[in-house]
């Protein structure tokens, strides 16, 4: 019965794996083959126009080009910047920028139609205004909140002419979202703390609320062991030891944790003692693309497992 | 009317009194050397006569006019000051350093600066800076710089001994000729010269007027000896006179 | 006479090669073509962005040249540069509030407005306080100068804290703090002349007096200058200069000190000739700097300041060794 069953299923696997190539050739044919105008509006409420799709993107950041590749337009890319490390087939394109700021004339020489940038770091200052002048459309996204994420995949898909295809995508990651909420739902959420980063002075940089992995936090279902975290970045590890919270997530190497965590007052913490310290992957939580949705899963498993 | 007077002045800086009721009349034309012992206030007399500092009491007239009155401009046309240490903090050049005393004047010809270079022979340095010249190549262009304008009035503060012997002769002799044409009031550390060259000496102690008159009749008086504390064995020379101190 | 045409024509040099210079080399023929008004992107790229770049660069250059040049009139030390009586501090503070505190004007224009306020504001408190201290000379100035410098580091430091997150970062306002000609459009490159032409003439005026005050202050005065006065009155004219140069610019280093310097050699020490050769000294390096700040390292863009600074140490050192083989 069961052998015969997976037979089945495996047929029928086959014929909707062709339905899908199939509706995916044409809608892609319908995106190349329309040659309209596109007007979108950005993060910073304005007013992003090309004459037609996008075929020589420049995405700043890996989030950005993260969010393009989920769209399967990575072969559009035409030049990233060194802070980027995924996809790996967009790795051999030419850098317009990195630590010491981003070039306008890097830029330029890759004659691009559509420039996407996050304000983040120099980006936005060194890009918006040359861009604007020399007349490449730039496109502004910010990424408070998971939502927003979401929002910003299915913008791209509407600025890169694929609209259909941006929906689609971001009704995924939704549907994977709402099965984590259904798990997570209804449960006592345990208190967290996340350390993204440490400074030269001992001060520790948490996720922090209004932030998209300060959200992604809470949509895993747990809840902020510290309050107030939303003017200034940086806490004494003396407020986190205080917090004392159910949960200790670390957002780096799992060396880097134990090492943490052997230092006098931390070992004592009840997170530690209850062995529910962990490290967690500083790629899917600190960039806000495709990868987060994974992120959170991830997340989900460490709070309710 | 005097060219130049000092009315009851008084300068006191903090708790001390620098000058104490000087009053002097000067005429438009007279060499006057102004003498007396170290912190007798020579050098402070004679900042208040140019106006560089203003008395505590009293007051500088140049003719009938009140000096703290006059504008600026007029006041640096109308007095040549020579400093007792000139050190110009950029190294210019000397035909610079003309320009810049000549530009006080707005009606200057434009002759002035060249006959001002010859009548101080300083025809081979325009092209030199300040930092290559000697002793005697630098009071010669001092003096250019501040009488190219001609100001009716000099007042030189004897320039500190980095001159030798044979420049300082020429330099004091030079200030005291200009005396027949203009006035000219000189501090002198060096009474040979004072009374050789100088038609009339003004004697400084303390702060205070110790005595004022023509040279002939200031150097047989008593009060010489007394001020400055030594007996002078007066000695007339060919040229002028040589005052000996003895204890 | 040869001097002048030998510094104009090194000016006109290295303006051409800075606009040819960047990323991507481009050639004069480019420029022709960019100027002519070619419509293809690299045309554009070089008359929206580079040209009006290399020229805003050039006058931030000749600005800082004249200001450091009064400083040292004023101050008679080798060692007075533009940003002594805290402007840079002030600028610095201005362009952190511009930057991180969202305000309603566009930041564009923002921008070089608290930047010049700010450098404008710290003099004007500096002058304030000596005053109260009774202390208006040179030396009461600079230590007034110190001070406010202070004062004004730690509130820019304590904003750049408080105010960054990850929408602005903290590199914007270094970056901006290391110095960098903020590309103006071809209508603030017209303000931007408009305000140098008017700051020489300014500085003209100052220029004899100047020279009398070089002559020490017992001369100076007898020389008819109200000293005090003039202190005060040059010290204001050089904030003003300074002010603009920083907002269009930043904060470049070096440039302020070693032009006056350069141009002393040039064309001595007299004021009249100095201001506009120092202009022209100060131009051509902020020109030549710019290029290679674009150039040397890319894709990236070393900020401008760095450049200048870089080039600063040996500059001091060379003076130095003039100056112990002079004495």
């Amino acid at each position: 019965m069961l052998l015969w069953t997976a037979r089945i299923l495996r047929a029928h696997q086959a014929r909707w794996k062709r339905a899908v190539h199939l509706s995916m050739t044409l809608i892609a044919l319908a995106g190349t083959s329309s040659a309209q105008p596109i007007t979108v509006q950005d993060a910073f409420d304005r007013s992003v126009s090309l004459p037609a799709p996008p075929q020589r993107i420049i995405p700043i950041f890996a989030s950005n080009v993260e969010i393009v590749a989920s769209l399967g337009l990575a072969d559009r890319i035409v030049g990233i910047e060194s802070y980027t490390r995924y996809p790996p087939e967009v790795l051999d394109r030419p850098l317009v920028g990195g630590r010491l700021g981003f070039s306008v004339d890097a830029v330029v020489g890759l004659q691009p139609d559509l420039v996407v940038v996050t304000p983040s770091r120099q980006a936005a200052n060194q890009l918006i205004d040359p861009m604007e002048r020399i007349g490449v459309p730039i496109m502004v996204l910010l990424q408070r909140s998971v939502p927003e994420i979401l929002d910003n995949i299915r913008l791209m898909g509407r600025v890169a002419g694929v609209p259909e295809r941006g929906e689609a995508v971001a009704a995924r990651f939704q549907g994977r979202l709402d099965e984590v909420k259904r798990k997570v739902e209804g449960q006592s959420a345990p208190s967290a703390i996340m350390i993204t980063g440490r400074l030269g002075n001992g001060l520790m940089l948490v996720a922090r609320e209004g932030t998209y992995t300060g959200d992604a936090m809470i949509l895993a279902g747990a809840r902020f062991a510290l309050q107030g975290t939303r003017t200034l970045a940086q806490v004494s590890p003396e407020a986190i030891l205080n917090a004392d919270p159910d949960v200790l997530l670390w957002a780096g190497s799992d060396r880097d944790l134990k090492q943490l965590i052997a230092q006098p007052g931390w070992a004592d913490m009840r997170a530690v003692k209850s062995r529910r310290a962990h490290a967690v992957s500083r790629v899917e939580l600190l960039i806000p693309g495709p990868r987060t949705i994974d992120g959170i899963e991830h997340l989900a498993a460490i709070f309710h497992p | 009317m005097s060219a130049l007077s000092a009315e009851n002045l008084q300068v006191a800086r903090g708790k001390s009194t620098l000058l104490r009721q000087i009053s002097l009349k000067f005429n438009a034309t007279e060499s006057v050397a102004i003498i007396g012992p170290n912190g007798a206030g020579k050098s402070t007399l004679l900042k208040a006569l140019a106006g560089t500092i203003a008395p505590t009491e009293g007051q500088v007239r140049l003719g009938r006019r009140n000096l703290a009155e006059l504008p600026a401009a007029e006041r640096a046309q109308s007095i040549g000051f020579l400093p007792q240490h000139f050190e110009p903090h950029w190294d210019l050049g000397v035909a610079e350093l003309l320009e810049i005393g000549a530009a006080r004047s707005h009606g200057l010809a434009p002759a002035a600066l060249e006959k001002t270079m010859a009548a101080f022979e300083l025809g081979g340095l325009e092209r030199r800076r300040w930092s290559t010249l000697s002793g005697g190549e630098r009071a010669r262009v001092l003096l250019a710089m501040v009488l190219v304008v001609d100001p009716p009035v000099l007042l030189a503060d004897e320039p500190a001994a980095s001159l030798d012997i044979r420049h300082r002769l020429d330099l004091l002799r030079a200030l005291a000729d200009r005396g027949r044409k203009r006035l000219s009031v000189v501090v002198v550390h060096d009474l040979d010269l004072a009374f050789s060259f100088y038609d009339r000496v003004v004697l400084l102690a303390k702060g205070e007027l110790i005595a004022d008159e023509p040279a002939a009749r200031l150097l047989d008086d008593p009060r010489l000896d007394d001020t400055f504390g030594v007996r002078f064995e007066r000695l007339r020379t060919g040229e002028g006179w040589h005052l000996r101190a003895c204890r | 006479m040869k001097v002048w045409l030998g510094l104009a024509a090194m000016l006109l040099l290295a303006m051409v090669v800075a606009a040819c210079a960047g990323n991507q080399w481009a050639t004069p023929a480019d420029l022709l073509r960019a100027v002519d008004g070619d419509q293809a992107l690299r045309s554009r790229l070089l008359l929206d962005w580079r040209l009006p770049r290399v020229v805003a660069a050039a006058f931030v250059g000749a600005l800082l040249g004249l200001g450091g040049t009064i400083y040292q009139g004023v101050f008679r030390t080798p060692l007075a540069e533009p940003y002594l009586l805290g402007s840079a501090g002030g600028a610095a503070l201005g362009a952190t509030v511009a930057l991180l505190v969202p305000l309603a004007m566009p930041q564009s224009w923002l921008l070089p407005l608290l930047a010049f306020a700010g450098a404008w504001g710290a003099t004007m408190l500096v002058i304030g306080i000596s005053r109260v201290a009774g202390a208006v000379d040179a030396a009461g100035l600079l230590l007034a100068g110190v001070a406010v410098a202070a004062i004004l580091g730690a509130l820019r430091s304590f904003l750049m804290l408080a105010l960054s997150d990850e929408t602005v970062s903290l590199q914007v306002v270094l970056s901006w703090v290391l110095g960098g000609v903020q590309t103006p459009t071809w209508r603030g490159v017209a303000l931007l002349v408009l305000i140098t032409l008017a700051c020489l003439a300014l500085a003209h005026t100052l220029a004899r007096r100047l020279d009398v005050l070089g002559l020490g202050e017992t001369m100076a005065v007898a020389f008819g200058l109200d000293v005090p006065r003039f202190v005060m009155l040059a010290v204001l004219a050089g904030s003003v200069i300074v002010a603009a140069a920083v907002a269009f610019g930043g904060l470049v280093a070096f440039v302020g000190l070693a032009s006056p310097h350069v141009a002393r050699w040039l064309v001595g020490p007299l004021h009249r000739p100095l201001l506009p050769a120092s202009a022209l000294v100060g131009a051509i390096v902020v020109v030549l700097a710019d290029a290679i700040a674009r150039s040397a390292l890319p894709p990236a863009e070393i900020p401008l300041g760095l450049v200048t600074a870089v080039a600063g140490g040996p500059f001091f050192i060379l003076l130095l060794a003039r100056r112990l083989r002079a004495s």
